[in-house]
């Protein structure tokens, strides 16, 4: 039997532990709190410039530390770090996280067109009128070359290139074995491809478990036959995704599927799979963009290949000579304190030295000295596809919103694997973005 | 004995309560609150009610990755527990086994990443093991598109877990065996009973706490599974492999709606913490029952 006085003690006894426990959680829960707050401001008045980028190639890193070096020369207490991170993984999850991270980026790789729109709406990329005017930046470029990286009159991307996202890339020995010359017609591609196959050789190699690579190929050919405005106003949501034009359109990747001119493996391997495939021989084309031609350098010098743009496509309503490509470069942080600092090391980023590394590397650069001397006979050939004037078709993945590319090249990816019509496959696309 | 002071038990968890509520408590506080609203990230998040809840049970996706798990649970059990229960049980009826715990143990030891990227080689259907061999054999017609076909990709993660795990469990399995007292395992020999009798009906029924234990481990990691389908598949194709996880991974880091993965994960939280409880009280039920 318990007396009172007993369970008042007790209870006495148990009351200033639990008040001890009710501090210590509501404690921890405050300092958790407040290191999660003040986590975001870190990093910011430190001597080191974060510049977030996606990989170069090992020659391409060698690049960046003769950048890095022209900016410690004259700034040695200052040091550069580079983020360097998987491109699929840095154009959805990777940069987001970086710029909300505890140490953001000063400057970050971006591609032009809605992304850019998005960084400067929410303030991660600063206006650079004023900067480019009073630095070296200035001279180093031609000022219709900024225009691609402008949102709204500003100038808020530093370009380093223009990227051909697709073109047909073949290897110009099978294309020679076979008696084959670059198509000019549709057909004549089909013809082609017919011709390899019964030769028993894989006509496309593509690694779509990213959905990307055939999301731009197929996004060009639906452009070419739907037409540019139409494509833009799909994937603006101004039109729906679902449109009969683009479902007739889409027969083309029937087709394709139905022959068996890509490989069986498409959807479930990964973009430098198909790259693989292609160098080693198990296919004679690979739909892509030009970068592989850096690729191409590090890892199979030795293949001899060359590309041709989609070739026309009757009756389509779209310009049959348009390119689709993405201007690419560098947008400083709007939040970083460091934007002179990071200015002056783009200063020498796009000096000429370091873009005649650059052009040996095999990139092909946009400075004025660079458009003058190109140096890798593809760099000038894709350089001329793409600055001749003819329309550029923006790419879903980094043109638009990233949830429209994700419908339309999921759509793209159960066509081409036969699991659903063109017409299903839409459907559930375009209801998939009306939930959102 | 008891404690000199009533503060020191206090004293001596505070370490572990400390960590537990800055990497579980907080989070989970801060993601219940994310879970009702609407927030891409960036900017501020919009107080969205339960507009996220009512959204994830319409969501069929969401719905697939259950069944997909579920899928993942049975066959692991098979696979996992199952063939490591096995294994325990053929190795520890032998002598000299040392190299071929170690062999089956190793897998356990690898980060899941380097098994989920080993593997992909393995089923890569143009350079891949699996595929090489079958066309060596002249049977080009049983090569398959492992993981990129939907009938083939759920189950060819699940045989690689098993590969992974059924190590693990034939660690814990050896364990549970060795404690089976040798007198009535030698009673049972002496009556005439096989090895696979013995196996069966004295020392499987006798390790009952270690085989619910492991059947535990199998179903709650299972349902936390993660790294393989990420690696492995991403979730494709088309959902066939997409679990809770990698959807939420997708939802808040791809999609950007970090308010709606919130609302997935605190589903998915509450839903393990059930299968634990139910878990238990099936345990406390059967207490009692005949067991070493």
């Amino acid at each position: 039997m318990i007396n009172n006085r007993e369970r008042y003690g007790m209870k006495k006894a148990n009351i200033a532990p639990f008040k001890l426990l009710a501090t210590l959680v509501i404690t921890a829960l405050s300092l958790a709190t407040l290191s999660a707050c003040s986590s975001s401001d870190s990093g910011s008045s430190d001597k080191v410039l974060r510049i977030s980028t996606i990989p170069q190639g090992e020659t391409g890193d060698k690049v960046w530390q003769q950048a890095a070096d022209i900016f410690k020369a004259n700034n040695p207490e200052w040091d550069v770090q580079f983020v360097i991170q998987d491109d699929d993984l840095y154009e959805t999850v990777g940069l987001p996280n970086q710029l909300t991270g505890s140490n953001p980026p000063d400057a970050y790789y971006e591609w032009a067109g809605d992304r850019i729109v998005q960084r400067y709406n929410d303030g991660f990329a600063a206006d650079l009128n004023d900067k480019i005017k009073s630095s070296k930046i200035g001279t180093l470029f031609d000022p219709s070359t900024l225009l691609a990286g402008q949102v709204s009159g500003k100038t808020v991307l530093l370009p380093t290139g223009q990227d051909v996202t697709n073109v047909i890339w073949y290897d110009k020995d099978i294309f020679a074995k076979y008696k084959l010359t670059p198509p000019t017609t549709w057909e004549e591609l089909l013809a082609i491809c017919a011709k390899l196959k019964a030769a028993g050789i894989t006509p496309f190699s593509m690694g779509n478990k990213d959905m990307w690579v055939a999301g731009n190929w197929f996004a060009h050919v639906y452009s070419r036959i739907i037409g540019e405005k139409m494509y833009h106003e799909i994937m603006t949501l101004q039109t729906p995704m679902n449109s009969p034009e683009l479902v007739d359109a889409m027969k083309v990747v029937v087709d394709m599927k139905k022959n068996g001119y890509i490989n069986a493996s498409a959807n479930s391997i990964a973009d430098n799979e198909g790259y693989t495939l292609f160098f080693k021989d198990g296919a004679a084309m690979l739909p892509i963009g030009s970068w592989i031609v850096g690729t191409q350098k590090d890892e199979a010098p030795n293949k001899h290949m060359d590309f041709f743009n989609i070739p026309a496509i009757s009756g389509g309503k779209g310009d049959q000579s348009s390119v689709i490509g993405v201007t690419v470069g560098y947008v400083i942080n709007g939040k970083s304190t460091k934007i002179d600092k990071t200015i002056e090391f783009f200063e020498g980023f796009f000096s000429d030295e370091v873009t005649a590394a650059w052009q040996k590397q095999g990139s092909s650069p946009v400075t004025k000295t660079a458009m003058a001397e190109q140096l890798d006979p593809l760099q000038i050939k894709l350089g001329k596809l793409i600055r001749s004037g003819v329309p550029i078709v923006a790419p879903p993945d980094t043109g638009y919103q990233l949830k429209n590319a994700d419908a339309l090249n999921l759509a793209t990816q159960q066509v081409l694997d036969g699991v659903k019509t063109p017409q299903e496959a839409l459907d559930e696309a375009q209801a998939k973005l009306a939930k959102k | 004995m008891k404690p000199s002071s009533r503060w020191t038990p206090l004293i001596l968890i505070a370490p572990a309560l400390i960590i537990f509520v800055f990497i579980v408590l907080t989070p989970l506080i801060g993601t219940a609150g994310l879970s009702f609203t609407r927030w891409n990230g960036f900017g501020a998040p919009k107080f969205a009610g339960f507009d996220n809840y009512s959204r994830a049970f319409a969501d069929l996706v969401f719905i697939k990755s259950f069944k997909n798990v579920a899928i993942y649970i049975v066959v692991t059990l098979f696979v996992e527990v199952l063939v490591g229960l096995v294994l325990a049980g053929i190795l520890s009826s032998r002598v000299r086994t040392t190299v071929y715990r170690v062999a089956l143990f190793v897998p356990v030891m690898l980060p899941m990443v380097v098994v989920s990227v080993l593997w992909r080689f393995i089923y890569n259907p143009d350079f891949g093991i699996i595929n090489a061999v079958v066309r060596k054999l002249g049977a080009e017609e049983f090569s398959q598109v492992w993981l990129g076909d939907t009938k083939t990709a759920l189950l060819s993660i699940c045989f690689v877990s098993g590969w992974v795990y059924s190590g693990f469990y034939l660690a814990i399995f050896t364990a549970g065996l060795q404690r089976v007292p040798r007198d009535i395992i030698e009673s049972a020999q002496l009556d005439g009973a096989s090895d696979s009798k013995v196996f069966w009906k004295i020392k499987v029924p006798m390790i009952r706490s270690v085989r619910e234990v492991s059947a535990l481990l199998c179903i709650t990691g299972g349902i936390q599974g993660f790294d393989l389908f990420y690696v492995m598949t991403g979730g494709g194709p088309y959902y066939t492999t997409e679990v809770p996880t990698t959807y939420m991974v997708r939802s808040v880091f791809r999609d950007q709606e970090i308010g709606y993965g919130s609302t997935l994960a605190i589903l998915l939280t509450a839903i393990v913490l059930l299968v634990g409880l139910i878990f238990m009280r099936i345990r406390k039920k059967n207490e009692g029952s005949l067991e070493y």
